[in-house]
């Protein structure tokens, strides 16, 4: 009898050594979010913003004003970034005027300001990879009743492109944006879908693209297929107005991209594209950072092109 | 565990059950709060088969996994296996548990019945032919619906749920000579919930009314038929054999209709407009095995076999019909047939009068599409006795699973649906190792020390962001595979007989996960992971009429992932102006926090009595009896100026009545 209740005390003074419940989450020191993803031959830009606790009543994030951006290549102040900041910016946008980051060089960001830790992040920039061949070609086109007064036009697209995957790991963003003709500084992102039996589980069908890695064709030159749906609003004119007044939405400057991605960029864009088609019972997604002492992304990307004109529809 | 014992345990809501009792043996847990799931040393709900008379029961519960479907009075025999799983044992990779029914009285008709306050059960057995051929029949009916559907309605929210199931256990043995003996059993069981919400308004659009009248009805319903037939045959004193053919049907249905009805007033007008939801996924097996058990000597006691298993699966099939026809029809995760061919072979033999070992090897061809999986599984366990009264044990065993359970809410509801391995979703392995030591006490306490290593491989979880309930994606393009460790001690203290008699089970455990897509791929605890699980339970034999029982539990609280603060996003980083950011909650690290821990203590006492040739017993159980709030979610509470956890409990105190008659 004497053993088990030793055994009992032993197993309840174990159990006291266990930390008692807490019922207030955890207070954190807010911490700086750090946003870049450069390219070759665009000048550095860099958002910062800042964490606040989980329950703080805010419309949305706010900027950093007051930061201290600067960018490093090994120990060398490369350049330090001015604040092209407004009054309400939900994040400080800090510009560089040189070209930005030079392929298969290591950057390192250091962002300070009171309050705050220094953050800091660093990433070699990618190489492009070329693209080889690349085909684009309408295989449907389905029209809504041409007497209603809105008149759509949707067309089937199929695309090819060949690129041979540089040695080692490497993770591309392939997308396909739109810009208007009537102002062709403003771009929108366009969907598109990847059909390949390479990647039967890992396709994602985003705004931003498809984010994919090369583990099924690492080293390799390949062909992948994808295939998208061109949609056009068509305004005809209403009775007693200008028939030339007719108004098309049709986006006629396309520009297809294959954007070898740092990993880290890589991670955080999978991250950041899946939050939004987040559902109320999905899995937690952790957020992906590569920021010390801080969160967001400063990771680059250098891309292959091609411009497309089409249309009118 | 004898089902005496399982009957003297506490009973929530009067109850009685299995799995809330092998839940207090040490190593095995339910997980959440009322699950009655059974996660034996570390491993998932999954992981641990569940045979009745021979054949797999896939999901074995009742009310939302409150209840396992195994009526009490109709089982003979409960035996559950941690480690050192025998060769005969397979496709599971952590536990075993093997049910008997009662074989029915062969001399004279008996009958066992109880009322309680949600379900009550009736059980008949008796011969058919004096001494060759009895039954046994036992049937349970739930009634949740009689108390809680009329009180909703009656306090006019809008809202009334329903809840009904009901199993029944049937068997029939049949002696054709000495050597001859054919076993038939059969179990079904169904569970059907429902929740509709009905309401009806009066709006005015400027001068024109309309009456709006809407629907919902979301129902869940499933169930699990289980059939065997066995032959025994003794071919002489040492071999004899068993040849079953068994065959187990799972089905799962969750619909959601909803319609609405608008009148407009006065013209008379009437716009009706509907969306059905509905969602299946089922199992069907089919197969046969034999079994033999040779004793060529008294050193040596093998047992070999082979058996043959085909699946169906339906992972998942959702069907969307609506009024409007711009939303997707839904998904068809098609039909999977697949093949499992297993053999084993195993040797219970003594080395030297103080050394036994149980030596085998399970091996099984499992095939999927155009691709087949061999296994070869050894197992090996040792014992040796020092003295007449202790006793070590040592154990390998190399275990494999060709189906998994994918779950989003780990609670035990069937919304965690079983899908097969497929050409490129391996099988889950295990690799176990334990070490024990046992030994009595004055010949009235056992005591017995065991510690285990587990090595889990190609776990299957959700993906980040994945949701079940997300009728595009086929499942398997929402997983991913991994790997677990689970580790740790058990300790039981058991006394079995005297008035007085129970066990103290505790264990101290580790327990861990690895993707390489979750967690940043880095190890992370299990939802499930209990640092110190401690259960009591004792009865106490007052005198002949009256009896009780008492049963403590405590265990660390499982592992959540919890944000504290949130972090700007953005999925277009250089190339917009700056609107696009947004706030989302920074998640850091998986399962991050700890829920409160948990403890409740239950009692009850039992009044026993004898009146009109039968056996009465009338019996008290208090749940929860210092009303524990213990958490089974969380929550944070917005509306404090400081965020505070809030914890959401379905179990407070709850007092029950039952009443039992056995004649």
């Amino acid at each position: 009898m004497i053993r088990v209740v030793a055994f009992l005390s032993i197993i309840c003074f174990l159990i006291a050594c266990e930390p008692g419940n807490i019922e207030e989450l955890p207070m954190v020191h807010p911490k700086l979010a750090v946003f870049g993803d450069p390219e070759p031959g665009s000048p550095w830009l860099v958002s910062v913003s800042h964490t606040i606790p989980m329950f703080t009543r805010t419309f949305g994030p706010e900027g950093v004003s007051d930061a201290t951006v600067k960018i490093f290549e090994g120990d060398q102040l490369i350049e330090q970034l001015t604040c092209d900041c407004h009054f309400n910016d939900t994040v400080s946008k800090f510009k560089g005027i040189t070209n930005g980051p030079v392929i298969g060089h290591t950057y390192r960001v250091e962002v300070a300001a009171g309050g705050y830790e220094t953050a800091t992040a660093h990433y070699t920039q990618p190489p492009i990879v070329e693209i080889e061949d690349f085909t684009f070609e309408i295989t449907g086109i389905q029209r809504s009743d041409p007497n209603s007064y809105i008149y759509s036009v949707s067309k089937t697209v199929a695309i090819e492109v060949t690129f041979t995957d540089p040695p080692g790991e490497n993770y591309y963003n392939i997308a396909l944006t739109s810009r208007s003709r009537k102002d062709p500084s403003k771009e929108d992102s366009g969907f598109i879908f990847l059909h390949s039996d390479l990647f039967e589980y890992q396709t994602s069908e985003t705004q931003q693209g498809q984010f994919i890695d090369d583990k099924n064709f690492e080293g390799k030159r390949v062909t992948l297929k994808f295939s998208t749906q061109l949609r056009a609003n068509i305004f005809l004119p209403l009775p007693g107005q200008d028939p030339a007044k007719r108004d098309t939405f049709a986006t006629p400057y396309l520009t297809f991209s294959l954007r070898n991605v740092a990993k880290e960029l890589h991670e955080y864009n999978r991250f950041a594209t899946s939050k939004v088609t987040f559902a109320p019972d999905a899995e937690p997604y952790l957020y992906s950072t590569n920021i010390e002492n801080g969160i967001g992304i400063f990771a680059g990307f250098s891309a292959s092109k091609r411009e497309l004109e089409y249309g009118p529809f | 565990m004898p089902t005496a014992q399982v009957k003297a345990i506490p009973a929530i809501m009067g109850e009685v059950d299995l799995f809330k009792a092998l839940q207090l043996l040490p190593g095995v847990s339910g997980g959440a709060e009322g699950s009655s799931n059974l996660l034996v040393r570390g491993g998932n709900p999954d992981q641990t088969l569940v045979l009745m008379d021979g054949a797999t029961v896939y999901n074995p519960t009742h009310l939302y996994g409150f209840f396992s479907t195994f009526n009490t009075n109709a089982i003979n025999n409960i035996e559950l296996v941690k480690g050192g799983f025998p060769a005969r044992y397979g496709g599971r990779i952590s536990g075993i548990v093997d049910i008997t029914q009662k074989e029915g009285n062969m001399n004279k008709f008996a009958g066992e019945a109880s009322l309680g306050l949600v379900a009550s059960r009736l059980l008949l057995e008796g011969p058919i032919w004096k001494n060759r051929t009895s039954f046994m029949v036992s049937g349970r009916v739930g009634y949740l619906n009689l108390f809680r559907g009329p009180v909703e309605l009656r306090a006019g929210s809008g809202y009334t749920d329903q809840y009904k199931f009901y199993d029944i256990n049937a068997k029939i043995n049949h002696r054709i000579n000495k050597s001859n003996r054919i076993y038939s059993s059969l179990y079904s069981g169904q569970d059907v919930g429902s929740f509709l919400y009905s309401q009806a308004d009066v709006d005015s659009i400027g001068s024109q009314q309309q009456a709006k009248t809407t629907t919902e009805n979301n129902i869940i319903q499933w169930r699990n038929t289980v059939g065997s037939i066995r032959w025994n045959h003794e071919i002489d004193k040492k071999l004899f054999f068993n040849v079953t053919a068994f065959t187990t049907i799972y089905n799962l249905k969750i619909e959601d209709i909803n319609n609405t009805r608008i009148d407009y007033l006065p013209d008379g007008e009437v716009k009706d407009s509907y969306f059905h939801y509905a969602y299946t996924s089922s199992i069907n097996d089919v197969g046969l095995k034999v079994d033999f058990d040779l004793i060529p000597n008294i050193s040596h006691y093998i047992r070999f076999g082979a058996s043959a298993t085909s699946h169906r699966f339906t992972p998942g099939v959702a069907v969307i019909k609506s009024s409007d026809p711009a939303l997707i029809p839904g998904i068809n995760n098609s039909d999977t047939y697949t093949n499992e061919a297993s053999v084993y072979i195993e040797d219970d033999f003594s080395i030297t009068n103080s050394m036994k070992v149980n030596l085998g090897i399970h091996g099984v061809a499992y095939r999927v599409g155009s691709k087949t999986y061999f296994g070869a599984q050894p197992r090996l366990s040792l014992r040796h006795s020092i003295s007449k009264d202790m006793s070590l044990k040592v154990s390998y065993a190399y275990m494999q699973q060709y189906l998994h359970m994918l779950s989003n809410s780990g609670t035990g509801l069937p919304i965690d649906f079983w899908v097969p391995v497929t050409e490129k979703i391996k099988p889950q392995a295990s690799h176990q190792v334990s070490i024990g030591a046992a030994r009595i006490i004055n010949n009235k306490i056992e005591v017995s020390v065991e510690a285990y290593y587990k090595k889990m491989q190609n776990l299957l979880e959700y993906k980040q962001g994945a949701s079940y309930m997300d009728a595009i994606q086929p499942w398997y393009t929402k997983v991913e595979q991994g790997q677990g460790r689970a580790y740790g001690a058990e300790v039981l203290v058991q006394k079995k007989i005297g008035r007085l008699n129970g066990w103290a089970g505790y264990t101290l455990s580790w327990n861990q996960r690895q993707f390489d897509n979750l967690n940043h791929g880095n190890w992370y605890y299990y939802r499930y992971d209990h640092r110190h699980d401690l259960k009591i339970t004792a009865s106490y034999e007052i005198n002949k009429r009256w009896d009780a029982s008492a049963t403590f539990i405590y265990a660390t609280g499982n592992a959540v992932t919890l944000g504290y603060e949130r972090a700007p996003f953005s999925p277009y980083i250089s190339s917009s102006p700056g609107t696009d950011f947004m706030h989302t909650v920074l998640n850091e690290s998986r399962n991050n926090f700890r829920m409160p821990a948990y403890h409740r203590l239950d009692l009850s006492a039992s009044y026993n009595f004898s009146m009109w040739n039968a056996k009465h017993r009338a019996t008290l159980s208090i749940y929860n009896v210092y009303d524990r709030l213990n958490a089974f979610y969380i929550d944070v509470d917005i509306y404090r100026v400081v965020p505070q956890i809030k914890t959401v409990s379905y179990f407070p105190i709850l007092p029950s009545f039952s009443y039992s008659i056995k004649f």
